[in-house]
């Protein structure tokens, strides 16, 4: 099989979602969690592989009901069964699972080996043998084709886009009888390596159903990633065990007859004493049962949980089965099933959104589509009205307005409302067709109701954040100059940008039109107004017969939002046209630019070479969006550099196949080259284009920021500032998550962990129980104990912290928010009603940042020093009420993404922070933005921390997960004077080594706030950093000199070791960190520190390094790391 | 370390919707994966189809099998020195209802042989009901370059005769790959290429498989103008313009 092909066949969705809590996705309760793991003897004799699970021959195999969905303890809703057993020869693997109903079948369309068995419906069994060399992956659809992969395990986990081919004589058969699906499969253990079999050995593995009609992947242990050895269940080969069999959960247990059956049989020739313990759980109906039964040789016994409760609610389920006496666990599993929707299958085809529409409350406007390709007789219609009306007077409100038939298949209109009071309202379409009586109506309903918030100023202050200062404007009336940069206007554009003191411009930026055939020559140049907060000029220019006219608009950050407007004088026949904007080549050294492809946005080093050494069309690329339109783009270097961005390409000429952006270099420059003309037009009417630009670095990081920490603070050290980010809604006392509020708008939690109650070493568990008793009190006990634990959990963090943030997500929403019953469209961004809404993908329209920061406001009021904010990245919205979404000439509308209204929505929030009188420490507000991967100035010049590194996660060392380029182009915080932090989360067995990785990398490049996300060893991470901020890191007078700054104090003569260090007088520190994947032998050169006699300790293990001659001769692991202390003896 | 165990009450989840399984979850990124019924990429070199509602494996062959760098993988090389394919329709291309085929295609010099005769894309190649996508037959002493590309219904016993243009590629369109879409209700075809949509035809007729007494149909060509084939698709459903897009967007991932 040629693997290598086959991966580039398969697209891996991996577009991620930047954070959520962990909870969302556990189990509903409290009950007892039991990992999934089985114990079982060795089959007799193997089932005959004939695709029919004969009862008596699977009679020793592990029987196992339920299939959990992707990365969810929840049951899919169809119906499955796994068998697992095995031989001394064989492994045994069935699933029975049901069938489609009425007329629809599996897909089973793959015939041929290691074919697309993937494509259809198919099982998998995965596992890792005892040897743990590799993980073997089988999957086999319903007309018995295999595919079959093997993936090497390193460091206990795999890469899951780099399997191995793998060719095993596995046997599978297949039949399809009395609505189920039963696939048997046999492999051999000579298949595998050299394992052979083994009583005592342990297996982890993973069974899975994939189903069609619809898609969902699901799978015996709960898994996000079904090749992940971490992920699977375990399996105990052992001849002394019981078989469990779990075979069903009774027959309408969707309905709430409940009947879990577990039948244990023992195959040996002594008596058992096994325990089984079944708990289920939900709001209405807890039950357990915990039964100890003496099992005789070669019988078996069933036990029962058995409920009858008709109520629709979640529910939980654990069970666990073992040897009474021992307590060796024989069985064990937990899941969660939801009531069973109506409809589990795909049956006939999906239902017609035939008429769609949205209103937009803030813009007063309605619209709605009607879709007629259906309508045979779709050509006999003459009209289409469109109307808003009362739902309870009738009355019609405004005008009625005649739809327009748009790209062969939709009428199409747009009303202009008056502000509409409280009410139910319909919009309604009617398409008149000729020679009938009556037209055909479509009628949708939607709500207006008003709330305090909306139309609120909060944010909107025309002060000045700190750090930053007011703007000035040069004496020649052209240079506009923030905190750290300055941009002298010319010709519509600029002909100078400094960038901490530095021009980083090669020559002006400005237009080539037509080759540069047409010259634009500047005619006019006017200040308009100035004054602290922005600055506003215009600039016009002509040439060729076209004018040209520019307004520019600086916000105080910076940032300079430009309209651009091309104007022909006459018909003009445009080839091509472009935007260049030239840096100094030895300025733009790295970039980074995004499209909604998070954790695949492109961030690094600018390629090497001459001419285009990067375009749009490479990489990753937005699936929604047609061409390869980018938003934004950045180059420079650590501590100076420019963007651009734009929200889309209205109004641009595009030939998709072409490449929007060019990044173009030569002797003289590195050139960013926006193609806003790559299909030739005849240009007879005006064309406005806006975009952004903004020079870095925004402001300078804050002093003492080295001094801070995240949940932790070391004992006997002074100036150490501890933050407690409480990355959950439950932490305070929110019922759901990506509310803005906590239950029933009672602040009092809040007010409980605020700074003053901080010091205070006893929980207030009183108040938590009150809290809880108040505003759960009609839920589940488990609910409540949930919200007791989250509470006290906030509490405990909160202890002692210098500074508490809330986590929220600025692009969050939920479904049952009274204002987003009408607010919808403005805040989802779909350009018709989706009736759809999460956490991640609302896009920050005017009203959504009124509601927001109304909300976030009280949350600060009652107690936070500042905010975090999840998902701050960029996302396209495909509105065009809201934004520049407009329709492409085929009917396909191309989104736009809301760049300067998520810029606004930061600079409301940092001004609200600063107008409660919430600081951090020097003045500046505490804003926390996690960012992987989607560092985009204008969106983090009002933040005050970044967050990145949420991808790459698992087993993997990490000088292997991020590159130099990508942490000095977006990790570093030097560009958005932000404070640096990482998430680490590390997998399989290694975990302590890789922690020592990670540390090695934060070393290497000055990162200190960390935010563990699991497997993070924190004891080996908090040891480092106390020495160093024992020694004085990040205080006055101790110089840091991370490994991309230059310095001459200390060397090392390997290329692959990075050094930083830190000094003072008569002392330094320096970290040495392995980028060599090799256990290596460095020599550190410390004569360059003048110091004299000096005495060299290593601050992990106190033990003393020798110092000869200036050199220190450090063996250090593969990609470890050795952080040595160096003081004067003399 | 007391704060250790805290942090995992609330550690923060990757959630890498669907990215875990590598290989079910290509289904998530096919356009309309589900409504597939036939499918062929050659990437392992082989012409059974990689997903037949049908009978995978060809009826006949014309000409030699020959694979060439794909969109994607493998590609067939098609027109003189390649390979015509021929497959049975029963399972996989289905009449009686809407349905939908896709392919990519490559020309290779189309900017001579302007006397040769048509390039042959795919078709139902019967004497009884001709139905066939290709480049026209005509006018010779034109480079294929420069020719329409045609639908073209022959033969049936209830639909007359019609022939269906398509813009040619041009100049602009040598040496790149083009999708070229067909979608079809009873009476109706949609025609698209490189994810544009051009034209909607109305047959004075219904298509229906009992006009297709043949039961088979070709693809590529062993003939005339050379050109790589690939990534070809039946659906049981019309795509819409939007799939028909997004199949024209996913090769910019590739």
């Amino acid at each position: 099989m040629d693997i290598k092909n086959l991966f580039r066949k398969i697209r891996v969705s991996i577009y991620g979602i930047l954070a959520i809590p962990l909870l969302i996705s556990t189990l509903h309760g409290e009950i007892p969690q039991y990992k999934t793991s089985l114990r079982l003897p060795p089959m007799k004799t193997g089932p005959k592989i004939d695709g029919v699970i004969e009862k008596e021959e699977w009679k020793n195999a592990s029987v196992s009901f339920g299939a959990l969905k992707h990365n969810s303890s929840n049951l899919e809703p169809r119906e499955a069964v796994f068998y697992f057993g095995y031989d001394e020869k064989n492994i045994y693997f069935a699933c029975r699972s049901e069938l489609p109903p009425n007329d629809m079948k599996l897909l089973a369309r793959a015939q041929k080996r290691d074919g697309k068995v993937y494509m259809d419906d198919a099982v998998e069994l995965l596992f890792m043998a005892p040897d743990k060399k590799y993980v073997y992956h089988l999957i086999a659809n319903s007309l018995d084709t295999l595919y079959d992969v093997k993936y090497p395990v390193v460091n206990g986990g795999v890469t899951a886009s780099a399997p191995e081919a793998w060719e095993p004589k596995a046997v599978a058969a297949s039949s399809c009888k009395d609505g189920y699906w039963n696939i048997e499969i046999m492999l051999p253990y000579s298949e595998i390596g050299t394992i052979q079999y083994s009583d005592g050995s342990e297996w982890l593995v993973q069974m899975c159903r994939d189903w069609s009609q619809p898609g969902s992947q699901t799978c015996w242990n709960r898994a996000n990633i079904f090749c992940e050895p971490t992920e699977m269940g375990k399996v105990i080969f052992d001849k002394n065990s019981p078989v469990v069999k779990m075979e069903s959960m009774g027959k309408n247990f969707y309905a709430g007859d409940i009947d879990c059956a577990v039948e244990i049989y023992n195959v040996s020739s002594s008596a058992k004493n096994v325990r089984v313990r079944m708990d289920i759980d939900s709001a209405a109906a807890p039950a357990v049962t915990d039964e100890k039964k003496i099992i005789k040789p070669a019988s078996s016994e069933t036990m029962h949980l058995r409920i009858n409760d008709k109520t629709s609610i979640p529910r939980d389920f654990s069970v666990i089965v073992e040897d009474a006496v021992t307590k060796i666990q024989y069985y064990g599993r937990s899941f969660s099933w939801e009531p069973r929707p109506k409809i589990v299958w795909n049956e006939g085809n999906a239902k017609y959104m035939e008429f769609d529409f949205a209103y937009y409350p803030s813009y007063n406007i309605a619209k709605g589509r009607v879709d007629v390709s259906s309508l045979k007789d779709k050509d006999s219609i003459k009209s289409a009205i469109f109307y808003v009306k009362e739902k309870k007077t009738g009355g019609i409100i405004g005008n009625s307005v005649n739809g327009v038939f748009d790209a062969g298949k939709y009428y199409k209109a747009k009303i202009q409302l008056p502000s509409l009071k409280d009410g139910e309202y319909e919009i309604v379409a009617e398409l008149k067709k000729e020679g009938a009586a009556e037209p055909l109506k479509f009628v949708r309903e939607f709500p207006v109701r008003h709330f305090p918030w909306e139309n609120n100023k909060i944010g909107m202050d025309d002060v000045i954040v700190p750090p930053f200062k007011p703007l000035a404007v040069g004496d020649d009336g052209r240079t506009v100059k923030a905190l750290m940069t300055s941009y002298s206007m010319k010709n519509c554009f600029w002909d100078k940008i400094f960038a901490n003191g530095e021009n980083i411009l090669a020559s002006p930026v400005g237009l080539v039109l037509n080759g540069g055939k047409i010259k634009l020559e500047e005619k006019n140049f006017k200040l308009l107004s100035s004054k602290g907060s922005s600055v506003v000029a215009e600039s016009s220019s002509a040439g060729g017969n076209i004018e040209a006219s520019a307004r520019y608009e600086y916000d105080y950050d910076g940032m300079c939002k430009l309209t651009l407007t091309l104007t022909p004088k006459a018909s003009i026949q445009m080839e091509n046209g472009f935007l260049e904007i030239p840096l100094k080549p030895e300025v733009a050294k790295l970039f980074h630019s995004v499209n909604n492809n998070m954790k695949n946005n492109p961030a690094g080093f600018v390629p090497d070479g001459n001419g285009v050494v990067w375009d749009s069309r490479m990489g990753k690329q937005n699936k929604d969006v047609v061409g390869n339109f980018r938003p934004y783009f950045w180059m420079g270097e650590v501590y100076k550099g420019l963007c651009w961005f734009a929200e889309s390409d209205k109004n641009w000429s595009v030939n998709p196949e072409k490449a929007a952006l060019e990044l173009v270099r030569d002797n003289k420059s590195t050139t960013l080259k926006v193609n806003l003309f790559t299909k030739p037009f005849t240009f007879d009417k005006p064309r406005t284009f806006v975009m952004g630009f903004q020079a870095t670095p925004v402001k300078p990081q804050m002093k003492d920021w080295r001094r801070v920490t995240t949940y932790w603070k070391p004992a006997g050290v002074n100036n150490v500032y501890k933050m407690a980010p409480l990355l959950a809604i439950f932490y305070f006392g929110g019922k759901e998550l990506g509310d803005i509020w906590p239950a029933d708008y009672d602040y009092s939690m809040i007010q409980g962990i605020a700074a003053k109650n901080r010091s205070n070493p006893d929980l207030k568990l009183d108040a938590v129980k009150q809290f809880v008793d108040k505003h759960f009190a009609d839920k589940s006990s488990e609910k409540k104990e949930f919200m007791m634990k989250h509470l006290k959990a906030g509490q405990s963090y909160s202890k002692g912290a210098d500074f508490a943030v809330p986590y929220l997500n600025p692009r969050a929403s939920h479904i049952d928010w009274p204002e987003y019953k009408v607010f919808m469209d403005e805040w989802w961004g779909s350009e018709y009603r989706a009736n759809s809404a999460d956490e991640y993908n609302n896009h920050t329209s005017k009203s959504y940042q009124d509601m927001f920061l109304y909300n976030a406001k009280k949350l600060v009021d009652n107690g936070f020093e500042g905010l975090y904010y999840d998902n701050v990245r960029d996302w396209h919205a495909f509105s065009d009420v809201t934004g520049p979404a407009y329709t492409l000439e085929n009917g396909v509308t191309q989104p736009y993404y809301d760049m300067f209204e998520f810029h606004e929505m930061m600079k409301r929030t940092a001004v609200m922070l600063y107008m409660e009188g919430r600081k951090f420490l020097d003045d500046r507000p505490i804003l926390w933005a996690h960012m992987t991967n989607t560092n985009i100035i204008p969106f983090m010049s009002f933040a005050t921390m970044t967050l990145d590194w949420e991808a790459h996660y698992g087993s993997t060392d990490f000088q292997t997960r991020f590159s130099d380029g990508y942490i000095l182009s977006q990790s570093l915080g030097t560009q958005t004077g932000c404070l640096p932090s990482v998430l680490v989360k590390i997998t399989g067995n290694e975990t302590e080594r890789i922690t020592r990785t990670f540390i090695a990398t934060l070393l290497a490049y000055d990162i200190q706030i960390v935010i563990p996300n699991g497997g993070f060893n924190a004891g080996i991470f908090q040891k480092v950093a106390t020495a160093m901020l024992k020694f004085g890191y990040g205080l006055d007078g101790v110089d840091v000199y991370p490994c991309w700054k230059p310095q001459d104090y200390v060397k090392v003569d390997s290329k692959d070791a990075k050094i930083s260090l830190y000094k003072k007088n008569g002392s330094a520190m320096i970290t040495v960190s392995d980028f060599s994947g090799k256990d290596s032998s460095v020599n550190v050169d410390i004569s360059g520190l003048k110091s004299g006699k000096v005495k060299a300790v290593n601050i992990e293990t106190n033990e003393v390094v020798p110092v000869t001659e200036n050199k220190i001769n450090l063996n250090i692991p593969k990609y470890d790391y050795r952080v040595i202390l160096i003081e004067k003896t003399e | 370390m007391k704060c250790l165990i805290a942090f995992c009450l609330f550690s923060i989840m990757h959630l890498s919707a669907l990215s875990g399984s590598p290989l079910p979850s290509g289904r998530e990124t096919q356009i309309a994966g589900d409504d597939i019924t036939f499918e062929l990429d050659f990437d392992d070199g082989s012409t059974i189809a990689d997903l037949a509602c049908g009978k995978a494996k060809t009826i006949s062959i014309s000409g030699t099998v020959k694979f060439v760098e794909g969109i994607r993988g493998n590609a067939l090389f098609c027109g003189e020195g390649g390979a015509k394919l021929v497959y049975s329709m029963p399972g996989n291309l289905d009449f009686d209802k809407p349905g939908s085929v896709s392919f990519w295609f490559y020309p290779e010099k189309w900017n001579s042989r302007e006397n040769e005769s048509r390039a042959f894309f795919f078709g139902t190649e019967c004497s009884k009901g001709f139905l066939g996508i290709q480049v026209d037959n005509s006018p010779k002493g034109t480079c294929p370059l420069d020719r329409q590309l045609t639908l073209l219904l022959l033969y049936f016993s209830e639909i007359p005769t019609a022939v269906l243009y398509l813009p040619p590629i041009g100049v602009a369109g040598a040496d790149k790959w083009h999708l070229l879409v067909m979608a079809w209700t009873q009476d109706t075809i949609y025609m698209s290429m490189d994810g544009k949509f051009y034209f909607t035809g109305k047959l004075a007729g219904k298509l229906r498989n009992e006009l297709f007494p043949g039961k088979t149909f070709s693809l590529g060509t062993e003939s005339s103008h050379t050109y790589r084939l690939d990534e070809f698709k039946i659906y049981s459903k019309k795509l819409d313009e939007r799939e028909v897009q997004k199949l024209w967007e996913l090769r910019k991932n590739e």
